[in-house]
């Protein structure tokens, strides 16, 4: 389709149409918008662009994406440095970042256990993990991965490793979703939410 | 839009969309089908713990154009001991790799459905995961239509002299191998003559009696080496490397 249009056009709609779950139509639209904007506008995402894949790295403690380094909440000081928070991505990060309830530090692992995919532990990073917690001043560990089979297996790997270090280790909750409606709730989740009852009186 | 109902098993499971997993399954009726269920990565979701890797559910189905959509799941069995235990789980997610790769979509097989849903059984009721693994590579081998010869030359037909020990066996004729054929044809190894035996007797037994008598067999590690190399061969892709029995 692209190749119809005038040569800045087509190879517009052909970069958007590289672009995850962006499909021919999509990409069109797209640059049709992009025509249409302000050329200012247009400047500034592609400068959003470059400035992301330019500035944007790995923060060198906890491995989450940042702008400076140390990262925001590996540098600050106000957080609770004796508490670190285990996760796979990012995204998990910010999710948990929304609740405001934590307040600790995070360790980013870059994925979880996938033996189907052929992900082994020695893919993500344990190393880094056993590096921080040797510096000393940890002391607990939370195990935040999804509640999926991989995730379990990440989970019961690092107990195994970490047990011997001598850091309390807790794993995050698992159970039934606030504002579910039992009747719905699969066999699996509801199993997980009676071994993870807690005693309220 | 038409509806249909299967039985099936949860080999695989992959982040899909926004909010969608695309699940791999194998079912009873229709053999492996890849389905979309909208919305399972959300807490939410009545999907849940259904779209889990090995889970066994019913499942109705509605077809798409492109990709069938899950419409309804009800679980059967959830094989939850299968991913709490991480022997079993490492060795249950390799069961499901090779069936996986192994199957076309859509090409019904009943009797591996019925070998690997007994393996998963096996795996739940704590039997020994290595034993499970070997189990599943001869009952693979066999209703794969590779089961190995052992009362012939498996090249000549010849009678081959029975040995008390080692054996010649050539993974690419099939079985074991005269000593002519060995020398002309095929580059044998040699291999216990009685693991290969025990491995007939694992093939002809069913899988309550697997579970009840897995303890007298002891450490079947090698007898699980002949079948990784003897399927290895005959899928032309290394199975090995996808066994691991820990994490």
């Amino acid at each position: 389709m692209s190749a119809e249009y005038a040569g800045p056009m087509g190879r517009l709609i052909a970069e958007f149409k590289k672009m995850p779950g962006i499909g021919p139509k999509s990409a069109q639209r797209l640059a049709f918008y992009i025509l249409s904007v302000p050329k200012a506008e247009a400047g500034n995402l592609a400068q959003a662009i470059l400035e992301a894949k330019e500035k944007i790295k790995n923060c060198s403690i906890c491995f989450n994406l940042t702008d400076q380094d140390p990262c925001k909440i590996c540098s600050d000081k106000n957080r609770d440095q004796s508490v670190i928070c285990v996760v796979a991505d990012p995204k998990d990060m910010i999710a948990i970042e929304k609740t405001k309830e934590y307040k600790g530090l995070y360790h980013i692992l870059g994925g979880v256990i996938s033996p189907l995919d052929g992900i082994g532990p020695e893919n993500l990073r344990v190393k880094e993990l056993l590096r921080r917690l040797g510096t000393g001043g940890v002391e607990e560990l939370v195990l935040a991965t999804n509640p999926t089979a991989e995730g379990e297996a990440t989970v019961i790997y690092l107990t195994r490793l970490l047990k011997p270090l001598g850091v309390k280790i807790t794993r995050i909750a698992y159970g039934l979703p606030v504002g579910a409606d039992m009747d719905y709730a699969d066999e699996a989740t509801l199993t997980k939410a009676f071994e993870g009852r807690r005693v309220v009186s | 839009m038409s509806l249909f109902k299967v039985e099936a098993i949860n080999l695989k499971t992959t982040p899909f969309a926004e909010q969608d997993k695309l699940l791999t399954v194998f079912s009873k009726e229709k053999g492996k089908l890849s389905v979309i269920a909208k919305g399972a990565r959300r807490p939410s979701s009545k999907f849940g713990g259904r779209c889990e890797i090995f889970a066994y559910n019913h499942l109705l189905i509605a077809k798409g154009k492109s990709l069938d959509i899950l419409s309804q799941a009800e679980t059967i069995e959830t094989f939850q001991k299968v991913r709490d235990n991480p022997s079993a789980f490492m060795v249950a997610a390799y069961l499901a790799r090779v069936v996986n790769s192994f199957l076309e979509e859509a090409a019904v097989n009943r009797s591996l459905f019925e070998v690997l849903l007994g393996c998963l059984k096996l795996f739940q009721a704590g039997v020994d995961p290595q034993f499970v693994a070997t189990v599943f590579e001869i009952k693979f081998a066999a209703v794969e239509g590779f089961t190995p010869i052992l009362d012939r030359c498996s090249h000549c037909g010849r009678k081959v002299k029975k040995a008390p020990q080692n054996i010649r066996f050539s993974d690419a004729a099939g079985g074991i191998v005269c000593e002519k054929c060995s020398f002309s044809v095929y580059t044998p190894r040699l291999v216990s003559f009685p693991l290969l035996v025990l491995s007939q007797k694992i093939r002809d037994q069913d899988f309550e009696t697997l579970r009840n008598n897995y303890k007298q067999h002891g450490d079947l590690s090698q007898l699980s080496e002949i079948f990784v190399a003897y399927i290895s061969e005959h899928l032309g892709k290394d199975i090995s490397e996808w066994k691991r029995f820990g994490i």
